[in-house]
C-alpha cells in the first residue's frame, strides 16, 4: 500500500452537511452491494423459471385415441416386437379405416386418401405398438390404444403454432355443391359482415356441421370452398350456421396443410384426440422425430459414465488427497504436484476432451462414443477436485485425533485409516458427491471423443455406444423443429433435478456431520 | 465342456476381472489372516490383520498387468487362429471383407444386433470364436491366479523369516499412494505431451501452415482445409470474455464485499448457497438459456438502435446469435466463482486494519473502498485472472450462442466464434488424425492451454503468497 497523501484539508464550510453527504455515499455503497446481490440472486431464478416455464407444455402431448375394435385387436395381437414393416402398414390402414368410418360413417370408399399420414408417422406407431406390449401384457384387456400424434399438430393443439381465431355464425346460409367434385358454394345473401370475414388476411377453414372445408378466394358471387374432411354434401340444402376458423400463416409458412389442420380439428370435437402425459419422454431412445424422442438412453448413458467415473476418479483421488495431507514430506516434488493438482482444476474442461480424444482413442485405439471413455476422461476432469475437497475433509480433522494414535504407538498408516479416514469420511463424501454433480453436467469433453452419436438403442454396457443428458440437450437444441425446444428444456429440467437430488444428498450429510460433532 | 468353454467365452473381460479381483482379495485376506494366527498367535488381532492385508495386495499385484497385457493382445491374436481356421474359399476375401466378418463376430459376442445373420458360416465361426476365447480366459485365470500365489508363498516365506509385518504394509500402502497423487502429474504430462506432439503434426503436415502464417493470418477456414490463422478467434475469445467480466467482475465482486463485510452471519448462510446454484448449473443449460432468451433480446435491442433517427441502419450487425448473449450468459455464470475467491480473498483481511479504520472515524463503505480492497487488491487480480481463464475456456455457452463465423470485426452484435468452438466444430463427427484439418484443434488446443496455464499458475501464486501473508 502506499503512503496516504497528506493534503490540506478544505475548510469545513458546513461540518453537517459533510457528514450527511457521508452517510448518504455510506448508505449508496450498501445500496449497491444489495442491488448486485439481488441481481445475482434474481438470475438464478430467472433461469429456472425460464426453464420450468419452457418445459411444462412438454409434460403433456396430443396422442390419438383409438377404441379397439376386434378387427384392430386381432391386427395388433399379430403384431411382434419389434414390428415387421408389412405389420406396421396393415395397422396403419386398419386404423386408417377406423377413422375415416368415424369421421363419415356414411362414406362407402375411403374419401381422403391416407388420412393416417397427416395425423401420425409410421415411426410413432411403432413406439405406440412397443408401449403397449411393455404396459399391457394382457391382450384381452387391451381397450384403447394410443398413437402419439405429429408434433407440429401437437404444437398446434396446444396453442402454440398457428395463431388462429374461431367464431361461430349463427345465419342460415345455402351450401350448394357444384359440378367438379369436393367443391361447393357458400351463398350469403346480403350478408356483408360475412363476406368482409371471409376477406381478411390469412387463410380461412370453415365448419359446416361435422365436414370441414377451406376458403378458395375466387371472383365471383358466393364464397367458394374445397371439401377437406368429414360427410360431403350430396344436394343444395340450407345450413343452420357455420364455424370460421381463421388462421393467421398461410399454408406456405407453416409446416401443416389446411387438410392436416382440418382432420385434426374434425378428430378434436370427436373427442378422439386427447391430452396425456408423456410417457414418452422418460422411457423411448432418441430419435428422428420429436413426438417420440426420448431420454431414456441418455439417462441409463448418463449412468453408466459417472459409474466409470466414480470408480476410477473417487479411490485415486482420495488416496491422492491422504498422501498429500498426511504423509507426503514437505520438499520440492510435494510442493509440485500441489500446485499442479490446483492448476489442473482451473483448466478448460475442453483440453480433457483433447486429451480423450489423443490418447484414449487415437493412441489407445479405444473405441468411440461409449460411456467406458468418457467416464475415464471425466474421471481425469474431476480427480482435481476431488483431491481438493478430500484434502479439505481431513484438514478438517482435529490435530488431537492424531496425535492420540501416534502417541499409542500406531503407525502414521494405520493412524489414517483406523482413526482420521473415518472421521473425515462424511466431508470425503460431501466432496464426492459434488465432484458428481460436476461431471453429470459436463458436455464440452463428451463431444470430443463423440458421445454425440445417434444413440437410437438403450445401451445396457459401458462398451456400448451411448450418449449422456447433456449431450442429448445440446443435439436437441440444435434440431430444427420448434417441436424439440419444449422436450429439451423438459431434458434440462430432469438433469437439473438429479442435480438437486445430489445436491441435497451432500448437503444433508454436511449436516448429519455437524450435528455429530457438536453432541461429541 | 465345449458349451462352458464358450459361455466363458462370452463373458465381458471386465467382469472376469473383477470378479477374480474380489476373489483373490477375499481369498489372500483371509487365507493369509488365518495362518498368520496360527503360525503366531498373538493377542493382537490387527497384527494377524495386517498380515492378510499385505498378503492380498502383494496378491492383486500382478493381475492387473496380466489383464492389461491380456487386453491389449489376446484380440489379434485369436483372429489369427481363427483366420487360419476358416474354409479355403474365404482366403480370397478381402480385407475389407474380412475386417466386415469379424465386426459381425464381435457384435454377435456383444448380443447385439447388426444385421439378421443367416450363414451358417457365421455362426460357427462366432461359436469358434467365443469357444477359443474362452479357452485363452481359462489360460490367463490359471496364469493369474498362480502368479498371485506365487507372490503370496513368497510374501508368506519372508513373514516367516521375520519380516517386520506393520513396516511393510505401511510401505506397500505408502507406495500405493504416492502412486495415486503422482497421477495428477501424469494427466498434465499426458496433456502436455499429446497436445505439443499433435501440434507438430499440425505444423509439419504438408496441408499445414506455417507458424507465422498460423498466428498472424486474419482467415479462418478449417472446414475446407485452406487457411488456418488463428487472429479471428482469438478475437473473438478475448471478445466474449471481456464482455463477460465486464459483468462478472462488479457483480461478483460487489456480491463479495457485502457478503464479507455487511451480511450478518444468517444472510450469508442463505445468500451463498443460492449463489452456489449458479456454479452448479450446467453450461449447456446456460447455453440454451443464452440461445433461447438473451440472443433474440440482444438482436431485439440492437435493431432497435439501428432504427433510431440519429443512427445509420447498417450500425449493428444484430444476428440473431452474437457474441454478446454468450459473453452475457457467461459473465452470469462467472458471477460465483469471482464472488467466492473474492468472498475467501476479502476474509484474509485481518480484523485490524478494519478496527484501525473505523477507529479514525470512516464509514464502512470508505473502510472497504480505502482500507480492505486495496489491501486485498493483488488477490482481486489474481480472482479476476482465473475468472478470464474460465471465460476463455468456457465451451458450450459459445457454441450454442455465439453464431460460429470467424471474422474480424469489433461489432459485439455480430456472430463470432472462438477458439474452443473451432476446437468442437472440428472434432465433433467422424475424425481421422491424419487430416491437417484435424491437428488443426489440437494446435488450438495447444494455444488454449497455454494461456489458461500461464494465468492460473500467475492467480495461484499470488492466492498463496497471500495466505502466507496474512495468515
Amino acid at each position: 500500500m502506499s503512503k496516504p497523501e497528506m493534503r490540506p484539508s478544505p475548510p469545513p464550510a458546513n461540518k453537517t452537511d459533510r457528514v450527511l453527504k457521508r452517510r448518504r455515499a455510506e448508505q449508496r455503497f450498501k445500496f449497491y452491494c444489495q442491488a448486485m446481490i439481488s441481481l445475482a440472486v434474481a438470475f438464478v431464478f430467472l433461469i429456472l423459471w425460464v426453464i420450468a416455464s419452457k418445459s411444462q407444455s412438454a409434460l403433456s402431448r396430443a396422442y390419438l385415441e383409438i377404441a379397439l375394435t376386434p378387427t384392430l385387436q386381432a391386427e395388433l395381437s399379430r403384431v411382434n416386437t419389434p414390428p415387421t414393416p408389412l405389420q406396421i402398414s396393415q395397422l396403419s390402414e386398419q386404423i386408417d379405416h377406423a377413422l375415416q368410418t368415424e369421421l363419415d360413417p356414411h362414406a362407402e370408399a375411403p374419401r381422403t386418401p391416407r388420412l393416417t399420414n397427416a395425423i401420425f408417422d409410421r415411426l410413432g406407431l411403432i413406439s405406440a405398438v412397443r408401449q403397449q406390449a411393455r404396459t399391457e401384457t394382457d391382450p384381452a384387456r387391451r381397450q384403447r390404444f394410443y398413437i402419439p400424434i405429429d408434433h407440429a399438430l401437437d404444437l398446434y393443439i396446444k396453442q402454440m403454432h398457428v395463431p388462429r381465431d374461431r367464431t361461430v355464425y349463427r345465419q342460415a346460409v345455402q351450401l350448394t355443391p357444384r359440378a367438379d367434385q369436393g367443391t361447393a358454394l357458400l351463398s350469403v345473401g346480403t350478408e356483408t359482415s360475412l363476406s368482409t370475414a371471409f376477406e381478411a388476411p390469412g387463410e380461412h377453414l370453415v365448419r359446416i356441421e361435422n365436414s370441414w372445408y377451406e376458403h378458395t378466394p375466387t371472383p365471383g358471387s358466393g364464397i367458394a370452398l374445397t371439401h377437406l374432411t368429414g360427410p360431403q354434401p350430396e344436394q343444395p340444402r340450407l345450413v343452420e350456421g357455420f364455424e370460421l376458423l381463421s388462421l393467421s400463416l398461410s399454408s406456405a409458412e407453416r409446416n401443416l396443410t389446411n387438410q392436416q389442420i382440418a382432420i385434426a380439428e374434425a378428430l378434436i370435437d370427436k373427442e378422439l384426440i386427447v391430452q396425456r402425459l408423456n410417457t414418452a419422454l422418460f422411457f423411448n431412445a432418441d430419435s428422428t422425430r420429436p413426438e417420440i424422442a426420448g431420454a431414456a438412453a441418455a439417462i441409463i448413458g448418463s449412468i453408466l459414465t459417472m459409474l466409470i467415473t466414480s470408480l476410477f476418479a473417487l479411490p485415486i483421488g482420495i488416496l491422492a488427497a491422504i498422501y498429500l495431507e498426511e504423509l507426503a514430506p514437505l520438499n520440492r516434488f510435494t510442493n509440485l504436484l500441489e500446485i499442479n493438482i490446483n492448476n489442473l482444476a482451473a483448466i478448460p474442461s475442453i483440453i480433457f476432451g483433447l486429451l480423450g480424444a489423443a490418447v484414449f482413442l487415437n493412441t489407445f485405439g479405444m473405441p468411440r462414443s461409449v460411456p467406458f471413455v468418457g467416464g475415464l476422461v471425466l474421471g481425469l476432469l474431476v480427480l482435481p477436485t476431488v483431491i481438493i475437497s478430500s484434502r479439505a475433509a481431513l484438514a478438517a480433522v482435529p490435530y488431537e485425533l492424531r496425535a492420540g494414535a501416534l502417541a499409542l504407538g500406531a503407525s502414521r498408516i494405520q493412524t489414517v485409516f483406523h482413526h482420521i479416514l473415518p472421521v473425515a469420511a462424511p466431508g470425503i463424501a460431501t466432496g464426492a458427491i459434488l465432484a458428481m454433480a460436476r461431471a453429470i453436467g459436463e458436455t464440452a469433453p463428451l463431444l470430443l471423443i463423440g458421445m454425440v452419436a445417434f444413440i437410437h438403442e438403450i445401451p445396457s454396457r459401458a462398451n456400448d455406444e451411448a450418449t449422456v443428458l447433456p449431450v442429448l440437450i445440446y443435439k436437441w437444441f440444435g434440431s430444427a423443429e420448434r417441436a424439440w425446444e419444449p422436450i429439451t428444456a423438459a431434458v434440462i429440467l430432469i438433469l437439473i433435478l438429479v442435480l438437486v437430488l445430489l445436491n441435497l444428498t451432500a448437503v444433508v450429510i454436511r449436516w448429519q456431520m455437524d450435528k455429530t460433532w457438536v453432541r461429541r | 465342456m465345449l458349451v462352458m468353454l464358450e459361455t466363458l467365452g462370452r463373458l465381458p473381460l471386465f467382469w472376469l476381472f473383477c470378479a477374480l479381483l474380489a476373489a483373490t482379495a477375499f481369498v489372500a485376506f483371509s487365507g493369509g489372516k488365518l495362518t498368520y494366527a496360527r503360525s503366531f498367535p498373538t493377542p493382537l488381532s490387527t497384527r494377524s490383520n495386517s498380515a492378510g492385508y499385505l498378503l492380498a495386495l502383494v496378491a492383486l499385484l500382478p493381475i492387473l498387468p496380466l489383464f492389461v497385457l491380456y487386453a491389449w493382445s489376446c484380440e489379434p491374436i485369436l483372429r489369427d487362429l481363427l483366420e487360419r481356421e476358416l474354409p479355403p474359399h474365404t482366403g480370397a476375401w478381402t480385407a475389407e471383407q474380412m475386417n466386415l466378418f469379424f465386426d459381425q463376430i464381435y457384435a454377435q459376442l456383444g448380443h447385439r444386433m447388426l444385421a439378421p445373420i443367416d450363414s451358417t458360416l457365421l455362426e460357427l465361426a462366432t461359436r469358434r470364436y467365443s469357444a477359443l476365447r474362452g479357452q485363452a480366459h481359462l489360460i490367463l485365470l490359471a496364469l493369474s491366479i498362480s502368479c498371485s500365489g506365487l507372490c503370496y508363498l513368497l510374501t508368506w516365506q519372508r513373514i516367516q523369516r521375520g519380516l517386520s509385518l506393520q513396516r511393510a504394509l505401511d510401505r506397500a500402502l505408502y507406495l500405493a499412494l504416492f502412486g495415486c497423487a503422482t497421477l495428477a502429474i501424469l494427466t498434465t504430462a499426458g496433456i502436455i505431451a499429446s497436445l505439443i506432439y499433435e501440434t507438430g503434426r499440425f505444423f509439419s503436415h504438408p496441408d499445414g501452415p506455417s507458424l507465422a502464417s498460423f498466428l498472424f493470418g486474419i482467415n479462418w477456414n478449417a472446414q475446407s482445409g485452406q487457411s488456418f490463422g488463428i487472429l479471428p478467434l482469438l478475437l473473438g475469445t478475448f471478445m466474449i470474455a471481456i464482455i463477460a467480466l465486464m459483468v462478472a467482475v462488479p457483480i461478483g465482486l460487489m456480491c463479495a464485499i457485502y457478503l464479507s463485510e455487511y451480511a450478518t452471519p444468517r444472510m450469508r448462510e442463505t445468500l451463498k448457497p443460492l449463489l452456489e446454484i449458479l456454479a452448479g448449473i450446467p453450461t449447456v443449460v446456460y447455453g440454451f438459456f443464452a440461445a433461447i432468451i438473451i440472443a433474440p433480446a440482444v438482436r431485439a435491442a440492437s435493431q432497435w438502435i439501428n432504427h433510431l433517427p440519429f443512427t445509420p441502419e447498417t450500425l449493428l450487425a444484430a444476428q440473431p446469435t452474437n457474441a454478446l448473449a454468450a459473453g452475457l450468459v457467461m459473465g452470469v455464470m462467472i458471477i460465483p466463482l469471482m464472488s467466492s475467491l473474492s468472498d475467501d480473498i476479502l476474509r484474509t483481511i485481518p480484523q485490524s486494519l478494519r478496527d484501525g479504520a473505523l477507529a479514525m472515524g470512516s464509514t464502512q463503505s470508505e473502510t472497504i473502498t480505502r482500507i480492505v480492497v486495496p489491501a486485498a487488491m493483488p488477490g482481486i487480480i489474481a480472482a479476476l485472472l482465473l475468472s478470464a481463464s474460465r471465460a476463455i475456456g468456457e465451451t458450450m455457452i459459445v457454441v450454442m450462442a455465439a453464431g460460429g463465423r470467424a471474422i474480424m470485426t469489433l461489432d459485439p452484435t455480430s456472430d463470432m466464434t472462438t477458439v474452443t468452438h473451432q476446437i468442437v466444430t472440428i472434432l465433433t463427427g467422424d475424425t481421422s488424425f491424419d487430416s491437417a484439418r484435424t491437428l488443426a484443434a489440437f494446435a488450438l488446443g495447444f494455444a488454449l492451454f497455454s494461456v489458461t496455464f500461464i494465468f492460473n499458475v500467475i492467480a495461484l501464486r499470488v492466492v498463496r503468497s497471500y495466505r502466507v501473508r496474512y495468515v
